[in-house]
């Protein structure tokens, strides 16, 4: 069984284990993960919605680049993710 | 501009199946799908990089074929001439024009606005079972499965398998006494029928309770989900909000339904009509599966909503029409005609399944002030409100004033919901609406990566002040 409690086992390899950094903590990672299951499994609550790249609601800054689907995008070692506000209700 | 036989929109169960055919019968197939893996929503893939998992062999065996070209990645995001798709890949970008095209877009889930839903933690039936069957990620540890249709049931076991705690399934429609009553209907598709038996079985041996008349409310937290109210549909059809109970979760998986992806036959300028019973709008099609522009099929979940078998068997129906257009012959004939019985079976499986999970129409009461009605745009009740009270009150204008649907979901998650607004304060039919004209592209496409597309200069004559080129 790989690190993390939310994983289920499916053949991660435990070595290939890297980490990339989500609003500047590290945060485990395996080849091939997306973005959003990484943080999912880091109870990081990502704005998970949909899950197949249509509703935009997961949507991150990696390394600069504004507009980028969590939930399509696979993880990449060292990468920096930034999360970004999640608009509340209106007063 | 590359050319095929066949262009083939979507690589799930439909267009896997119309490129399987296709291959089959010495057709050149181009397959391309926004995902960067084969098997769509229902056959959705682990990683590459992971060793496990199942791979539909059969239905994948077409993407080794020498006659088809697989683009994964890549957006379709245009139907702009007939007979011609527009995409966009990471790697390349342009048109494709084919004899036929087979748009096999799949479907979304059609989630309904209530308070609390855009917290962390509440996501789509379809967005659980990709966590889980896709990346092998748990989205919740205590999970309440809430809404309406068979989806539940599903989302609700692979949270069981993945080792989830479900606290309930909050199923709205009064289902058991409708499932009797429809039980003959239901036996068209003995299999199908098994299978929903036994997910309510695994459910009731581990004692997950399966509220029937039940609705969600609320959904409570302060940054992220912490708790769920439900409340009992009584009779007239009104949410008993007295007997409401709250359950803790950190989880909420919601559906309500799916939705057909309709952008590119509405692209493409296809007849379409409404029908809830099939998901929404749904393409005009003949027996042929063909719409109304001829030689462009719209199959699966992508047209009407209907289903794993249905898809896999309208994906092959589609392509043997093209065919049988194409070179009649006795054999393929024969093969249509097994086809047709398949299809009209699972048809009424259909019709049983959508009829015993209708809705009650009770919803819309759901929506406080309050609740964003568009995610993307953060619109509220309120504002959609204030918009009608200045005499605002057709679609095109409401969406206009407070940019409900302009956002990146381009109004999948929202437009349906204004309808069925819109519709109730006028007193008039969702299909009789005003709805937005649908424009290119059908999904965001990155300016980049249609830049690279090399799109011939127009023929101009020659002047006679510019330097020759040859």
């Amino acid at each position: 069984m790989t690190a993390g409690t939310r994983r289920l086992p499916a053949g991660r390899v435990e070595e290939e284990r890297f980490t990339f950094l989500a609003d500047g903590v590290p945060v485990a990672a395996w080849p091939g993960e997306s973005i959003a299951a990484a943080l999912l499994a880091a109870a990081r609550s990502p704005a998970y919605f949909c899950g197949m790249g249509v509703c935009w609601q997961c949507t991150v800054a990696v390394d600069g680049e504004v507009g980028v689907r969590a939930c399509m995008t696979p993880a990449v070692p060292g990468m920096k993710v930034d999360t970004l506000p999640r608009r509340g209700p209106k007063a | 501009m590359k050319s095929a036989d066949i262009a083939i929109v979507g690589a799930g169960p439909a267009g896997l199946a119309a490129a399987g055919e296709a291959v089959d019968h010495g057709l050149s197939v181009v397959l391309m799908d926004d995902n960067s893996q084969p098997g769509g929503q229902y056959f959705r893939q682990l990683p590459r990089q992971f060793s496990g998992g199942d791979r539909p062999e059969l239905l994948f065996k077409a993407l080794d074929h020498p006659r088809l070209h697989y683009l994964p990645d890549c957006v379709v995001w245009n139907a702009p001439d007939p007979g011609v798709l527009a995409y966009a890949a990471r790697e390349d970008s342009g048109r494709i024009r084919a004899d036929a095209i087979v748009i096999a877009a799949g479907a979304t889930d059609r989630p309904l606005p209530f308070p609390g839903w855009t917290l962390p933690g509440v996501i789509t039936a379809g967005g659980s079972q990709n966590m889980i069957k896709g990346q092998a990620v748990r989205p919740g540890e205590r999970v309440v499965v809430a809404g309406n249709g068979p989806l539940l049931l599903v989302a609700a076991v692979t949270l069981l398998d993945a080792g989830a705690t479900v606290r309930a399934v909050v199923e709205a429609a009064p289902f058991q006494r409708r499932a009797w009553s429809r039980l003959a209907s239901l036996s068209w598709s003995p299999s199908l029928l098994a299978q929903a038996l036994s997910w309510r079985l695994r459910l009731a041996a581990t004692g997950v309770s399966f509220l029937t008349g039940q609705t969600l409310i609320e959904a409570h937290g302060a940054t992220a989900l912490e708790a769920v109210s439900i409340a009992p549909i009584d009779r007239h059809g009104g949410v008993d909000r007295a007997s409401a109970t709250t359950l803790d979760a950190d989880c909420l998986v919601v559906g309500n339904g799916l939705a057909p992806a309709v952008e590119l036959t509405r692209l493409a300028g296809c007849a379409h009509h409404h029908d809830p019973l099939l998901g929404g709008w749904t393409p005009r099609r003949s027996a042929d599966l063909e719409t109304t522009i001829p030689g462009l099929y719209a199959v699966g979940d992508g047209a009407a909503i209907g289903g794993v078998h249905l898809a896999l068997a309208e994906g092959r129906a589609a392509v043997l029409a093209a065919l049988l257009r194409r070179s009649p012959s006795a054999f393929l004939r024969r093969r249509r005609r097994g086809l047709t019985r398949r299809l009209d079976r699972l048809n009424r499986f259909r019709a049983a399944l959508a009829e015993i999970f209708a809705p009650p129409e009770t919803f819309l009461e759901l929506i406080t002030p309050g609740t964003p009605v568009c995610r993307c745009e953060n619109v509220t009740l309120a504002e959609l409100d204030a918009c009608a009270a200045d005499g605002a009150t057709g679609m095109v204008q409401q969406k206009s004033t407070t940019r409900l649907s302009m956002g990146r979901c381009q109004g999948r998650f929202c437009l349906a919901t204004l309808a069925d607004l819109v519709a109730a304060r006028r007193g008039i039919e969702v299909a009789d609406l005003d709805w937005p004209r649908i424009r290119p592209p059908s999904r965001p496409v990155r300016l980049g990566d249609l830049l690279r597309e090399t799109v011939p200069p127009p023929a101009l004559p020659e002047d006679p002040h510019l330097p020759r080129t040859s």
